[in-house]
């Protein structure tokens, strides 16, 4: 079955359809919360910060002027709010030091360790590599998906997906020889 | 081939999926509802929110909007022939009941702002289909079908689905409910004021509009109950003012066509699957050449033939904008995109200026099988928002 474009989908949304906002969710909700993570660093955040992302582009979906161009709007309110939340989370702890009460940041369990690590060292990656991983492995892994929200073409795409593996791997490689 | 890099990175990446359904369940549940949204408040805000979003979204333009509306009620009563002997009795009902016969609306809509008179946007109905046109050469069409804003360079602005549902009389559309024959506090309404030449209907602002709002009068020719003019009157002494054009004939259906918004800045006849095609870029500052290529598309459940077309600026310096590969353009339908350098940013051109082109192609049939003329409108702008 042909899955509808975004533009169709979001056409629908503006026509009154909720379940049609379900499908657009589905679709670049696990990509929002990989771009938030970005900056909360703990998944609970970053979940909750997708969430505002999905109301506030619901909300001001009317402003979007090229329907098909939804992932990448999406993704552009995803980072501008992940902004806001630092922001806000950096006033809160700057007034908490002077109250002498520090509190500290709860990240997640660890889990593989290997895997851990493959998170830290993405987040050392250039932001725009970084999109390119997010975008590649969380639509679905079609370079056609992924590049549509990068704004960049199929080859451009390819080039900055495998300049972030390399990079990535290169940093991997150094942290094994550290250990060792 | 799967790396073991890339498996840990499909590992790593299911994190993201964790209490995906529980999350969007609370998601959905938490959004208002689009039509709803507009269901519990007044009258005249509901008009405001159904023609809000075809004209601006100010306050000031939300109240115009409401009066236009009224307006195009009153248009209705052009069919009746001959009034009633006690005009302190003719309701709004029948007006409501006439109104539902308009196939025709002309109508300016002009407001005042303190020492200011200013013509706002000028509409028409007919044929069945809407169009709209602002003071600066914008543009809004609604052919039952869709709903697709211009600026006032011919650049779609905009696109949606049309604001009729299935069958729906424009006069019912455009008030909401405001002349459903079932509103008693409106039908019952009779006029204000009885003059040798005209009735005056006073309706009062809804709870919603009501501490900033006055109220709207509307006038309509006593004998042959043609609306003169709506009257919305704020409480700070400005007022939105409608006025009907019966002089001037009906448009004809070409004029409800959005064929003639603008010149393009550039056409020309491209095959299908055939070669590329540069089309020279006139009356756009800093755009000289479109590259295109027309490709065929698997078919679609799509009323009219669809395809894709791939396109390509030069700017006057010979840079180089990003190819927009796929675009998927339906016959007579236009689209709207932007793009920047071919490094792939609007800021990544050789000499590091920003430059964005936005441009509408639109295709056009042809007598010749399989070629289409792509007209290319577009811009170029060059600073930032």
């Amino acid at each position: 079955m042909v899955e509808p474009s975004d533009e169709m989908l979001v056409l629908a949304v503006l026509a009154g359809e909720k379940e049609a906002y379900e499908k657009l969710y589905d679709r670049y909700a696990a990509l929002v919360r990989a771009v938030c993570y970005d900056t909360t660093r703990n998944l609970a955040d970053a979940q909750d910060l997708a969430q505002d992302v999905f109301v506030r582009a619901y909300e001001k979906l009317e402003q979007l002027r090229d329907l098909e161009r939804f992932g990448r709007w999406l993704v552009a309110i995803a980072r501008l709010r992940s902004r806001e939340w630092l922001r806000q989370r950096l006033r809160n702890s700057s007034r908490r030091f002077e109250a002498g009460n520090v509190e500290s940041v709860v990240y997640d369990p660890p889990d593989d360790s290997r895997i851990e690590q493959l998170r830290e060292k993405i987040l050392m990656l250039p932001e725009r590599e970084r999109l390119a991983l997010h975008t590649f492995y969380l639509q679905g892994k079609s370079a056609d998906a992924a590049r549509r929200v990068m704004g960049l073409s199929k080859s451009g795409f390819y080039c900055v997906l495998d300049r972030a593996r390399k990079r990535l791997e290169r940093l991997l490689a150094r942290e094994m020889e550290s250990i060792r | 081939m799967k790396t073991p890099l890339d498996e840990d990175l499909t590992v790593m990446y299911e994190a993201f999926d964790k209490n995906h359904n529980e999350l969007r369940q609370s998601l959905i549940a938490s959004l208002p509802d689009r039509h709803r949204r507009h269901k519990h408040v007044g009258r005249i805000n509901q008009m405001l929110a159904f023609v809000g979003d075809t004209i601006m979204r100010s306050r000031i333009t939300k109240l115009a909007a409401a009066a236009v509306i009224i307006i195009a009620v009153c248009l209705g009563v052009l069919h009746i022939v001959g009034g009633p002997a006690d005009f302190s009795t003719v309701g709004w009902a029948q007006v409501v009941t006439h109104a539902a016969k308009a196939d025709y609306v002309h109508m300016y809509y002009l407001k005042s702002r303190g020492n200011d008179f200013i013509k706002h946007f000028e509409a028409w109905y007919a044929h069945g289909k809407m169009v709209m046109r602002g003071s600066k050469g914008d543009a809004k069409y609604d052919d039952r079908k869709v709903l697709q804003g211009f600026d006032e360079q011919g650049m779609l602005m905009s696109r949606g689905p049309s604001m009729f549902a299935e069958g729906q009389g424009a006069l019912e559309l455009l008030t909401a409910g405001f002349l459903s024959p079932k509103n008693e506090q409106f039908n019952e309404q009779v006029p204000a004021n009885v003059g040798d030449d005209f009735l005056i209907y006073a309706f009062d602002p809804s709870p919603k509009e009501k501490d900033w709002m006055e109220g709207i009068y509307i006038t309509v020719g006593k004998n042959s109950l043609l609306p003169v003019q709506i009257k919305a009157c704020h409480k700070d002494g400005d007022y939105d003012l409608i006025i009907f054009d019966y002089e001037a004939p009906e448009e004809p259906a070409e004029f409800f066509e959005p064929l003639d918004v603008g010149l393009p800045n550039g056409r020309a006849e491209v095959a299908v699957d055939g070669e590329q095609v540069e089309i020279p870029i006139a009356n756009a500052p800093g755009l000289k050449t479109a590259i295109v290529r027309l490709r065929s598309k698997p078919p679609d459940n799509s009323d009219k033939p669809s395809f894709y077309l791939d396109v390509t600026f030069i700017t006057d310096e010979g840079y180089r904008s990003g190819m927009l590969d796929g675009l998927r353009l339906k016959v007579d339908e236009a689209a709207q995109c932007g793009t920047g350098s071919a490094e792939g940013g609007l800021d990544k051109w050789p000499d590091g200026q920003y430059r964005n082109v936005r441009f509408s192609p639109w295709l056009r049939p042809t007598d010749k099988d399989g070629t289409y003329i792509v007209e290319i409108r577009c811009f170029l702008k060059t600073e930032k928002d």
